[in-house]
């Protein structure tokens, strides 16, 4: 960060202190759902420790937004970044609103499903991941970033095969209609993780686009 | 004194028109704000007069022997001619419009100093399209070295940097060359070569500071759009061309040799013309405006 100033500094520090939040909302949603499924342990404070911590990345989107707004870096970067930052909140939102589901409508996820949901949970998460160190290393080494956004792209593809596999094999199943509707919404949401971090690597792509020459 | 006064109106209206030549790629890309870059380039360009000017001025004031009247008539003539086409909303050659006006009123006299009109000519058709080799040129040697820079704060510093340089490279440029333009034809029958230098310095930045953000929005955005980089590029190369023809001492217009830089650096990068009708107003605006001039200050000339 040798040749930002001080203020753009200070601003990268809190949006990596944001990614951060939104990485420990994945990992609480991820213990919910792993506790949730197997049916043991208090999954209910996995949930306040999922819903507190998406709270605290809105706050700190929300104080790296208004440090931006005092003119730090330059105004073409300032709209990309602004746009960026949104759109890796939202995914700590989905996994929030996963979690609330879940806890509020006690789905009963079908057996023979289960070990796949968990698979599918930690494929979402290791896609964040990916969009988290292609943001990380934007600032300082574009090429390693446009590595990263490959490696994004990969993983939710990977991630989308095995939502519709999983679909498939639930519809399969001999359950009640309204328990497949259910856990079919579920899913989507699950899955909507690696895809809004893959919309969100988009965005650094748009990024290191504008700055070819 | 008084007939200095068309002088001072041509300054201004330069200050206001051809900023934009100077920094407008810049601001627009929004690589600096629109106060910092008035005010700086105000100061070179005032600057740039009184240290560059003088070969500029000298030319001007041979183009055609005139009396301290007939010199402000001809001012009259291109101011006139610069505001209409302002109103058309065509780019400007404020040089173009003072020759216009000088040789309007020559031409009935029978006083044109053709050797040094050939000059000024050749010089004209050469700003666009040697702005447009030295974009190019400056693009393909520069981009190779900045696409290694792979950090964006790095990156940002660096065009930080060259909008300041050349943003005041281009303002010392457009002062020394078209402060000419400004107070040349009274150099020898009003003026000397350094109050002709200071008093057409100090009138162009007066029109950089009051009134240049209205032509800076409109050439900004409608040539090509360019990002910051080659934004930068084109800036540098409308710099130097207007720079060597300030040593050779002939006024040029800025917005000509911006719009040859612009299409230098686009077609550098391979960006495609946004707007091919647009270019065809801005040539119509380039033979105009000489034309218009002469056509009025022999006018007026004729009517005093």
């Amino acid at each position: 960060m040798f040749f930002f100033g001080k203020k753009e500094s200070e601003i990268i520090k809190t949006f990596m202190k944001h990614l951060d939040a939104v990485e420990e909302t994945l990992l609480a949603f991820r213990d919910f759902m792993s506790m949730y499924l197997d049916g043991e342990g208090d999954f209910e404070a996995l949930a306040e420790k999922a819903v507190e911590a998406e709270s605290k990345a809105d706050r700190l989107r929300r104080s790296t937004e208004t440090m931006m707004y005092s003119g730090a870096f330059l105004p073409n970067f300032r709209g990309d970044l602004l746009g960026l930052i949104e759109s890796v909140d939202v995914i700590a939102d989905r996994a929030e609103t996963v979690v609330r589901l879940v806890n509020l409508q006690k789905t009963e996820f079908p057996d023979d499903i289960k070990e796949d949901v968990k698979e599918q949970v930690k494929i979402s998460i290791k896609t964040y991941r990916a969009l988290k160190k292609a943001i990380k290393t934007m600032f300082e080494d574009m090429d390693e970033s446009a590595k990263c956004i490959v490696e994004t792209e990969k993983l939710e593809h990977e991630e989308d095969e095995l939502e519709w596999r999983l679909i498939r094999r639930l519809f399969s199943l001999d359950v009640d209609r309204a328990v497949k509707l259910e856990v079919r919404e579920l899913i989507g949401l699950i899955g909507d993780i690696a895809d809004l971090s893959e919309d969100a690597s988009d965005r650094v792509e748009i990024i290191l686009l504008k700055r070819r020459v | 004194m008084l007939y200095i006064i068309p002088s001072l109106l041509l300054g201004w209206s330069l200050g206001a028109n051809n900023t934009s030549s100077v920094v407008g790629p810049a601001v627009m890309n929004r690589l600096i704000s629109f106060w910092k870059a008035v005010i700086i380039t105000a100061v070179f360009v005032t600057l740039g007069s009184i240290v560059g000017g003088a070969a500029g001025l000298r030319t001007i004031s041979s183009l055609s022997s005139s009396s301290v009247a007939e010199s402000s008539i001809a001012i009259l003539g291109g101011a006139v001619a610069v505001i209409i086409m302002t109103v058309l909303a065509l780019p400007v050659s404020i040089s173009q419009a003072v020759v216009g006006g000088i040789l309007g009123i020559g031409l009935l006299k029978g006083s044109v100093n053709w050797g040094v009109l050939e000059k000024i000519v050749i010089c004209w058709v050469t700003t666009p399209v040697g702005a447009l080799v030295i974009g190019f040129v400056i693009y393909k040697l520069t981009s190779p070295f900045f696409s290694k820079i792979r950090s964006i704060a790095l990156q940002d510093r660096v065009l930080v940097i060259m909008t300041w340089i050349i943003g005041a490279y281009g303002a010392y440029s457009l002062g020394a060359n078209n402060v000419a333009n400004v107070t040349g034809a009274f150099v020898g029958n009003l003026l000397s070569v350094q109050q002709a230098a200071l008093i057409g310095g100090l009138a162009i930045a007066s029109g950089t500071l009051t009134y240049s953000k209205k032509v800076m929005t409109t050439v900004g955005k409608k040539i090509i759009e360019l990002d910051s980089f080659s934004s930068l590029i084109s800036m540098l190369a409308e710099a130097l061309t207007v720079w060597i023809y300030s040593l050779v001492g002939v006024p040029v217009s800025a917005s000509q040799a911006i719009v040859g830089g612009v299409l230098g650096a686009g077609l550098a990068k391979g960006t495609n013309l946004a707007d091919r009708k647009m270019l065809y107003r801005i040539l119509f605006g380039w033979v105009g405006t000489p034309v218009i001039a002469g056509l009025i200050s022999s006018l007026l000339y004729l009517l005093v």
